[in-house]
């Protein structure tokens, strides 16, 4: 299988149809990347094709100082938080809604939460849990949601985080403390009424 | 719960239950759509020329460095550097010569900056004030301090770095 760098190479040698390869390889990891920000599949879609489009377009720029999947996650982050930007300029009708950041076009639970072999009361629980997350994650700051995101959801190791936020590590940790504190305030309530399942689990 | 605790609990809830996966027909298109559009994108510059090219600039960058240098050398004070001498020299004759102000800038950069984190505009809510402050913080180069429990923060610290090494690093899969 060819490296990335091989592919790179191609690319900007004239063959524009080994993108693909790039393409196949990193979907979904660009996909779920967007999807834990914007919440919302058809979003995710467009953000994270748009990324792939973009970082094509500006192949030439890539200093391979990083990984290329780094350099696509960067751009993805930045389109998510154009994204945000330009929802934030739509006008829209404000509705008073049980579930605070959540939008009409949101996905309601964003983890994958059925479990054939589990009992259907945890199914039930982690539904809630679930829901309970994606909300609280929901209403976090930026870039403590793109902290939580990359490191928690992403399993990214914190250098590379810090290498696509674009900041140090030490910014990044405190992002992640102030985000992993606000959602044990958040799901405080949950745990405690749940906290024999959860600890089981 | 303590944070570490919850932390624990956390990553270990999210490793069960990840992110959703888009289905096997939404991922079939993706690739597709995503060429449609790169074959009507203008294509990147062939590479062939670049590192030739990288080279060139290098060297040119260097002999410029080096020409400039030389002519500075031997360069008489320009325009602007002859009035200033002139205008000390003035001062120094009427017995108003101001202290050269380099003593007090670093102090005068401190003040510059805490004024500038007291006079931010103040956020709509604590955490978005936090995460601005943050911001500003990681802008000047300088590391937040996220606790004011230094043991605390500590352990947590250790804690992450240990998931993060051990559990999540381990667990990371690009595609």
């Amino acid at each position: 299988m060819a490296t990335d760098t091989e592919i790179i190479e191609a690319v900007l040698g004239g063959d524009a149809d080994r993108y693909a390869e790039l393409v196949t390889r990193y979907q979904l990891a660009a996909w779920k990347l967007a999807y834990g920000f914007v919440g919302n599949a058809e979003d995710a879609r467009d953000i994270s094709q748009n990324g792939f489009v973009k970082a094509f377009r500006h192949l030439r720029a890539f200093r391979r100082r990083s990984q290329f999947s780094t350099w696509l996650y960067r751009i993805i982050v930045n389109e998510c938080k154009d994204f945000f930007k330009r929802k934030a300029r739509q006008p829209q009708l404000v509705l008073l809604s049980a579930n605070p950041g959540l939008d009409d076009s949101d996905d309601p639970i964003l983890f994958e939460v059925a479990d054939p072999a589990g009992d259907p009361r945890d199914a039930l629980a982690n539904e809630e849990l679930a829901k309970t997350l994606g909300e609280a994650m929901r209403t976090l700051p930026r870039n403590q949601r793109t902290a939580f995101v990359l490191h928690h959801l992403h399993g990214m190791p914190l250098a590379e985080v810090s290498e696509v936020m674009g900041c140090r590590i030490g910014t990044v940790k405190a992002h992640l403390f102030r985000a992993c504190e606000q959602l044990r305030i958040r799901l405080a309530p949950y745990v405690s009424g749940h906290v024999a399942r959860w600890q089981s689990g | 719960m303590k944070s570490t605790d919850f932390l624990a609990r956390l990553n270990a809830w999210l490793t069960r239950h990840p992110l959703k996966t888009p289905s096997e027909s939404f991922r079939a298109s993706y690739v597709e759509e995503v060429m449609a559009r790169i074959r009507t994108t203008p294509r990147p510059s062939p590479v062939l020329w670049f590192p030739r090219s990288r080279l060139a600039l290098a060297l040119g960058t260097a002999f410029a460095g080096v020409l400039a240098f030389a002519v500075l050398m031997n360069r008489a004070p320009s325009q602007m550097a002859r009035q200033v001498e002139q205008d000390w020299q003035v001062l120094a004759t009427v017995g108003e010569l101001p202290e050269l102000p380099l003593g007090d800038l670093t102090e005068e950069m401190q003040a510059i900056d805490q004024m500038m984190l007291a006079q931010a505009e103040p956020a709509l809510d604590e955490e978005a004030w936090i995460d601005e402050t943050l911001e500003l913080l990681n802008d000047l180069d300088e590391e937040p301090e996220v606790s004011s429990d230094e043991e605390v923060l500590e352990e947590w610290l250790r804690e992450l770095e240990v998931l993060d090494e051990e559990e999540l690093a381990s667990s990371y899969v690009p595609s």
